[in-house]
């Protein structure tokens, strides 16, 4: 059975809805992808959200604080954060996000976000993903055969949903072979990219998005 | 018999006489059917000696909101409404979206936003298909068009 419920009641419900659900749901039909990608609702969904879920920011920036080596830990509220530009806020908000399995804080990076709903953090080869909306972090499964033994590098780009970054095989400290590793926020999962890559030992290659496209600059 | 305990309240109380759309008369103290602003302000237009007619509303529907009006206007500490509340709000999805459309029409702010985060909490996990399918909407996306936004959204759409 379905039901009849006016366009004004459709945007009270949607309103009420997690970030993630509201970004589903924009194929629902022309009239939600509308209503939900407008800026007068954007606005008054933030305000809905509870104190701490913080959702469509316009400008993210991540800030982690450096570990000393020595003890006491950090507090634990205090090992990664970002810093949030809200729609209609003139000064960003910090988020202080809650401590995630990985304790080395210094090597953790923001990966990506978007609409604010994901940002992830990885080392060696093992990444987080921490939901904005739930407040809180999940597993991810890391490349078995990747080993210890490699660095990436920074720049990375983030087309469609799949983060990209350029990353190096090392030996005993000498470089190797160039390869790049994605990660795909669809499926929480990482894989290699080889063939095709040039020589990032050789050349200066840089990854960018254009058109929505993954693209090697060089 | 559909009128609820308030008609039974001594003289002093005034009370409201609500009719459904299917002819069923409703005794509410003034009070508790004034949180309704479609009802205040036919009652300030002179309906509130006669009977308050209330055409987009059925006896059964009417009957759970007048038991929402009565609870809300009782004085009742607010640990106890918010369990209340809770119970209320525990229908089954025709029942949901019925009250749904008549605290919409009566115009029951604290009612509707409750109900509307019920039904929230309801589809958040849902697929856009189920929505369509339960809202009765129609897709109006080319299959491009859709696929496009999947895209973009992927990881949305695990």
């Amino acid at each position: 059975m379905s039901i009849y419920v006016g366009e004004d009641m459709f945007r009270e419900i949607l309103l009420r809805l997690p970030p993630k659900s509201l970004l589903c749901f924009q194929t629902v039909c022309k009239n939600w992808l509308a209503l939900i990608t407008s800026s007068d609702f954007i606005a008054v969904h933030c305000q809905h959200q509870p104190k701490h879920s913080v959702v469509f920011p316009s400008w993210l920036e991540c800030r982690i604080p450096k570990q000393e080596n020595s003890c006491p830990p950090l507090r634990k509220s205090k090992e990664f954060g970002i810093s949030i530009l809200r729609y209609g806020k003139s000064r960003p908000d910090y988020l202080d996000i809650p401590s995630s399995m990985i304790k080395d804080t210094s090597s953790a990076s923001l990966l990506g976000f978007c609409n604010g709903l994901l940002c992830i953090n990885i080392v060696d080869i093992k990444a987080e993903v921490f939901t904005l909306s739930t407040g809180s972090w999940r597993d991810v499964k890391a490349i078995p055969r990747l080993g210890r033994d490699f660095r990436i590098y920074h720049k990375p780009v983030i087309v469609k949903g799949v983060w990209y970054c350029m990353a190096l095989r090392l030996k005993n400290h000498r470089y190797m072979s160039s390869f790049i590793l994605t990660f795909d926020m669809g499926n929480d999962s990482f894989s290699i990219m080889e063939d095709g890559v040039p020589d990032i030992d050789k050349l200066m290659v840089e990854l960018i998005t254009y058109n929505t496209i993954l693209n090697l600059m060089y | 018999m559909a009128s609820s305990e308030s008609t039974t309240t001594s003289t002093t109380t005034k009370v409201l006489r609500l009719k459904s759309s299917d002819n069923e008369i409703f005794g509410v103290e003034e009070k508790a059917a004034l949180q309704s602003e479609t009802i205040k302000s036919l009652a300030e237009d002179g309906y509130s000696e006669d009977v308050i007619p209330l055409f987009n509303v059925e006896k059964k529907t009417l009957a759970k909101i007048v038991e929402w009006l009565n609870k809300h206007a009782s004085g009742s500490s607010k640990e106890e409404l918010k369990r209340w509340d809770a119970d209320f709000v525990d229908v089954d999805k025709d029942v949901l979206y019925d009250l749904l459309l008549a605290s919409n029409y009566l115009n029951i702010e604290v009612l509707l936003h409750q109900l509307a985060q019920k039904v929230a909490d309801m589809i958040k996990g849902k697929k856009p298909e189920e929505i369509r399918q339960l809202f009765g909407i129609k897709n109006d996306f080319t299959p491009e068009e859709e696929a496009e936004i999947r895209r973009e959204n992927a990881w949305a759409f695990e």
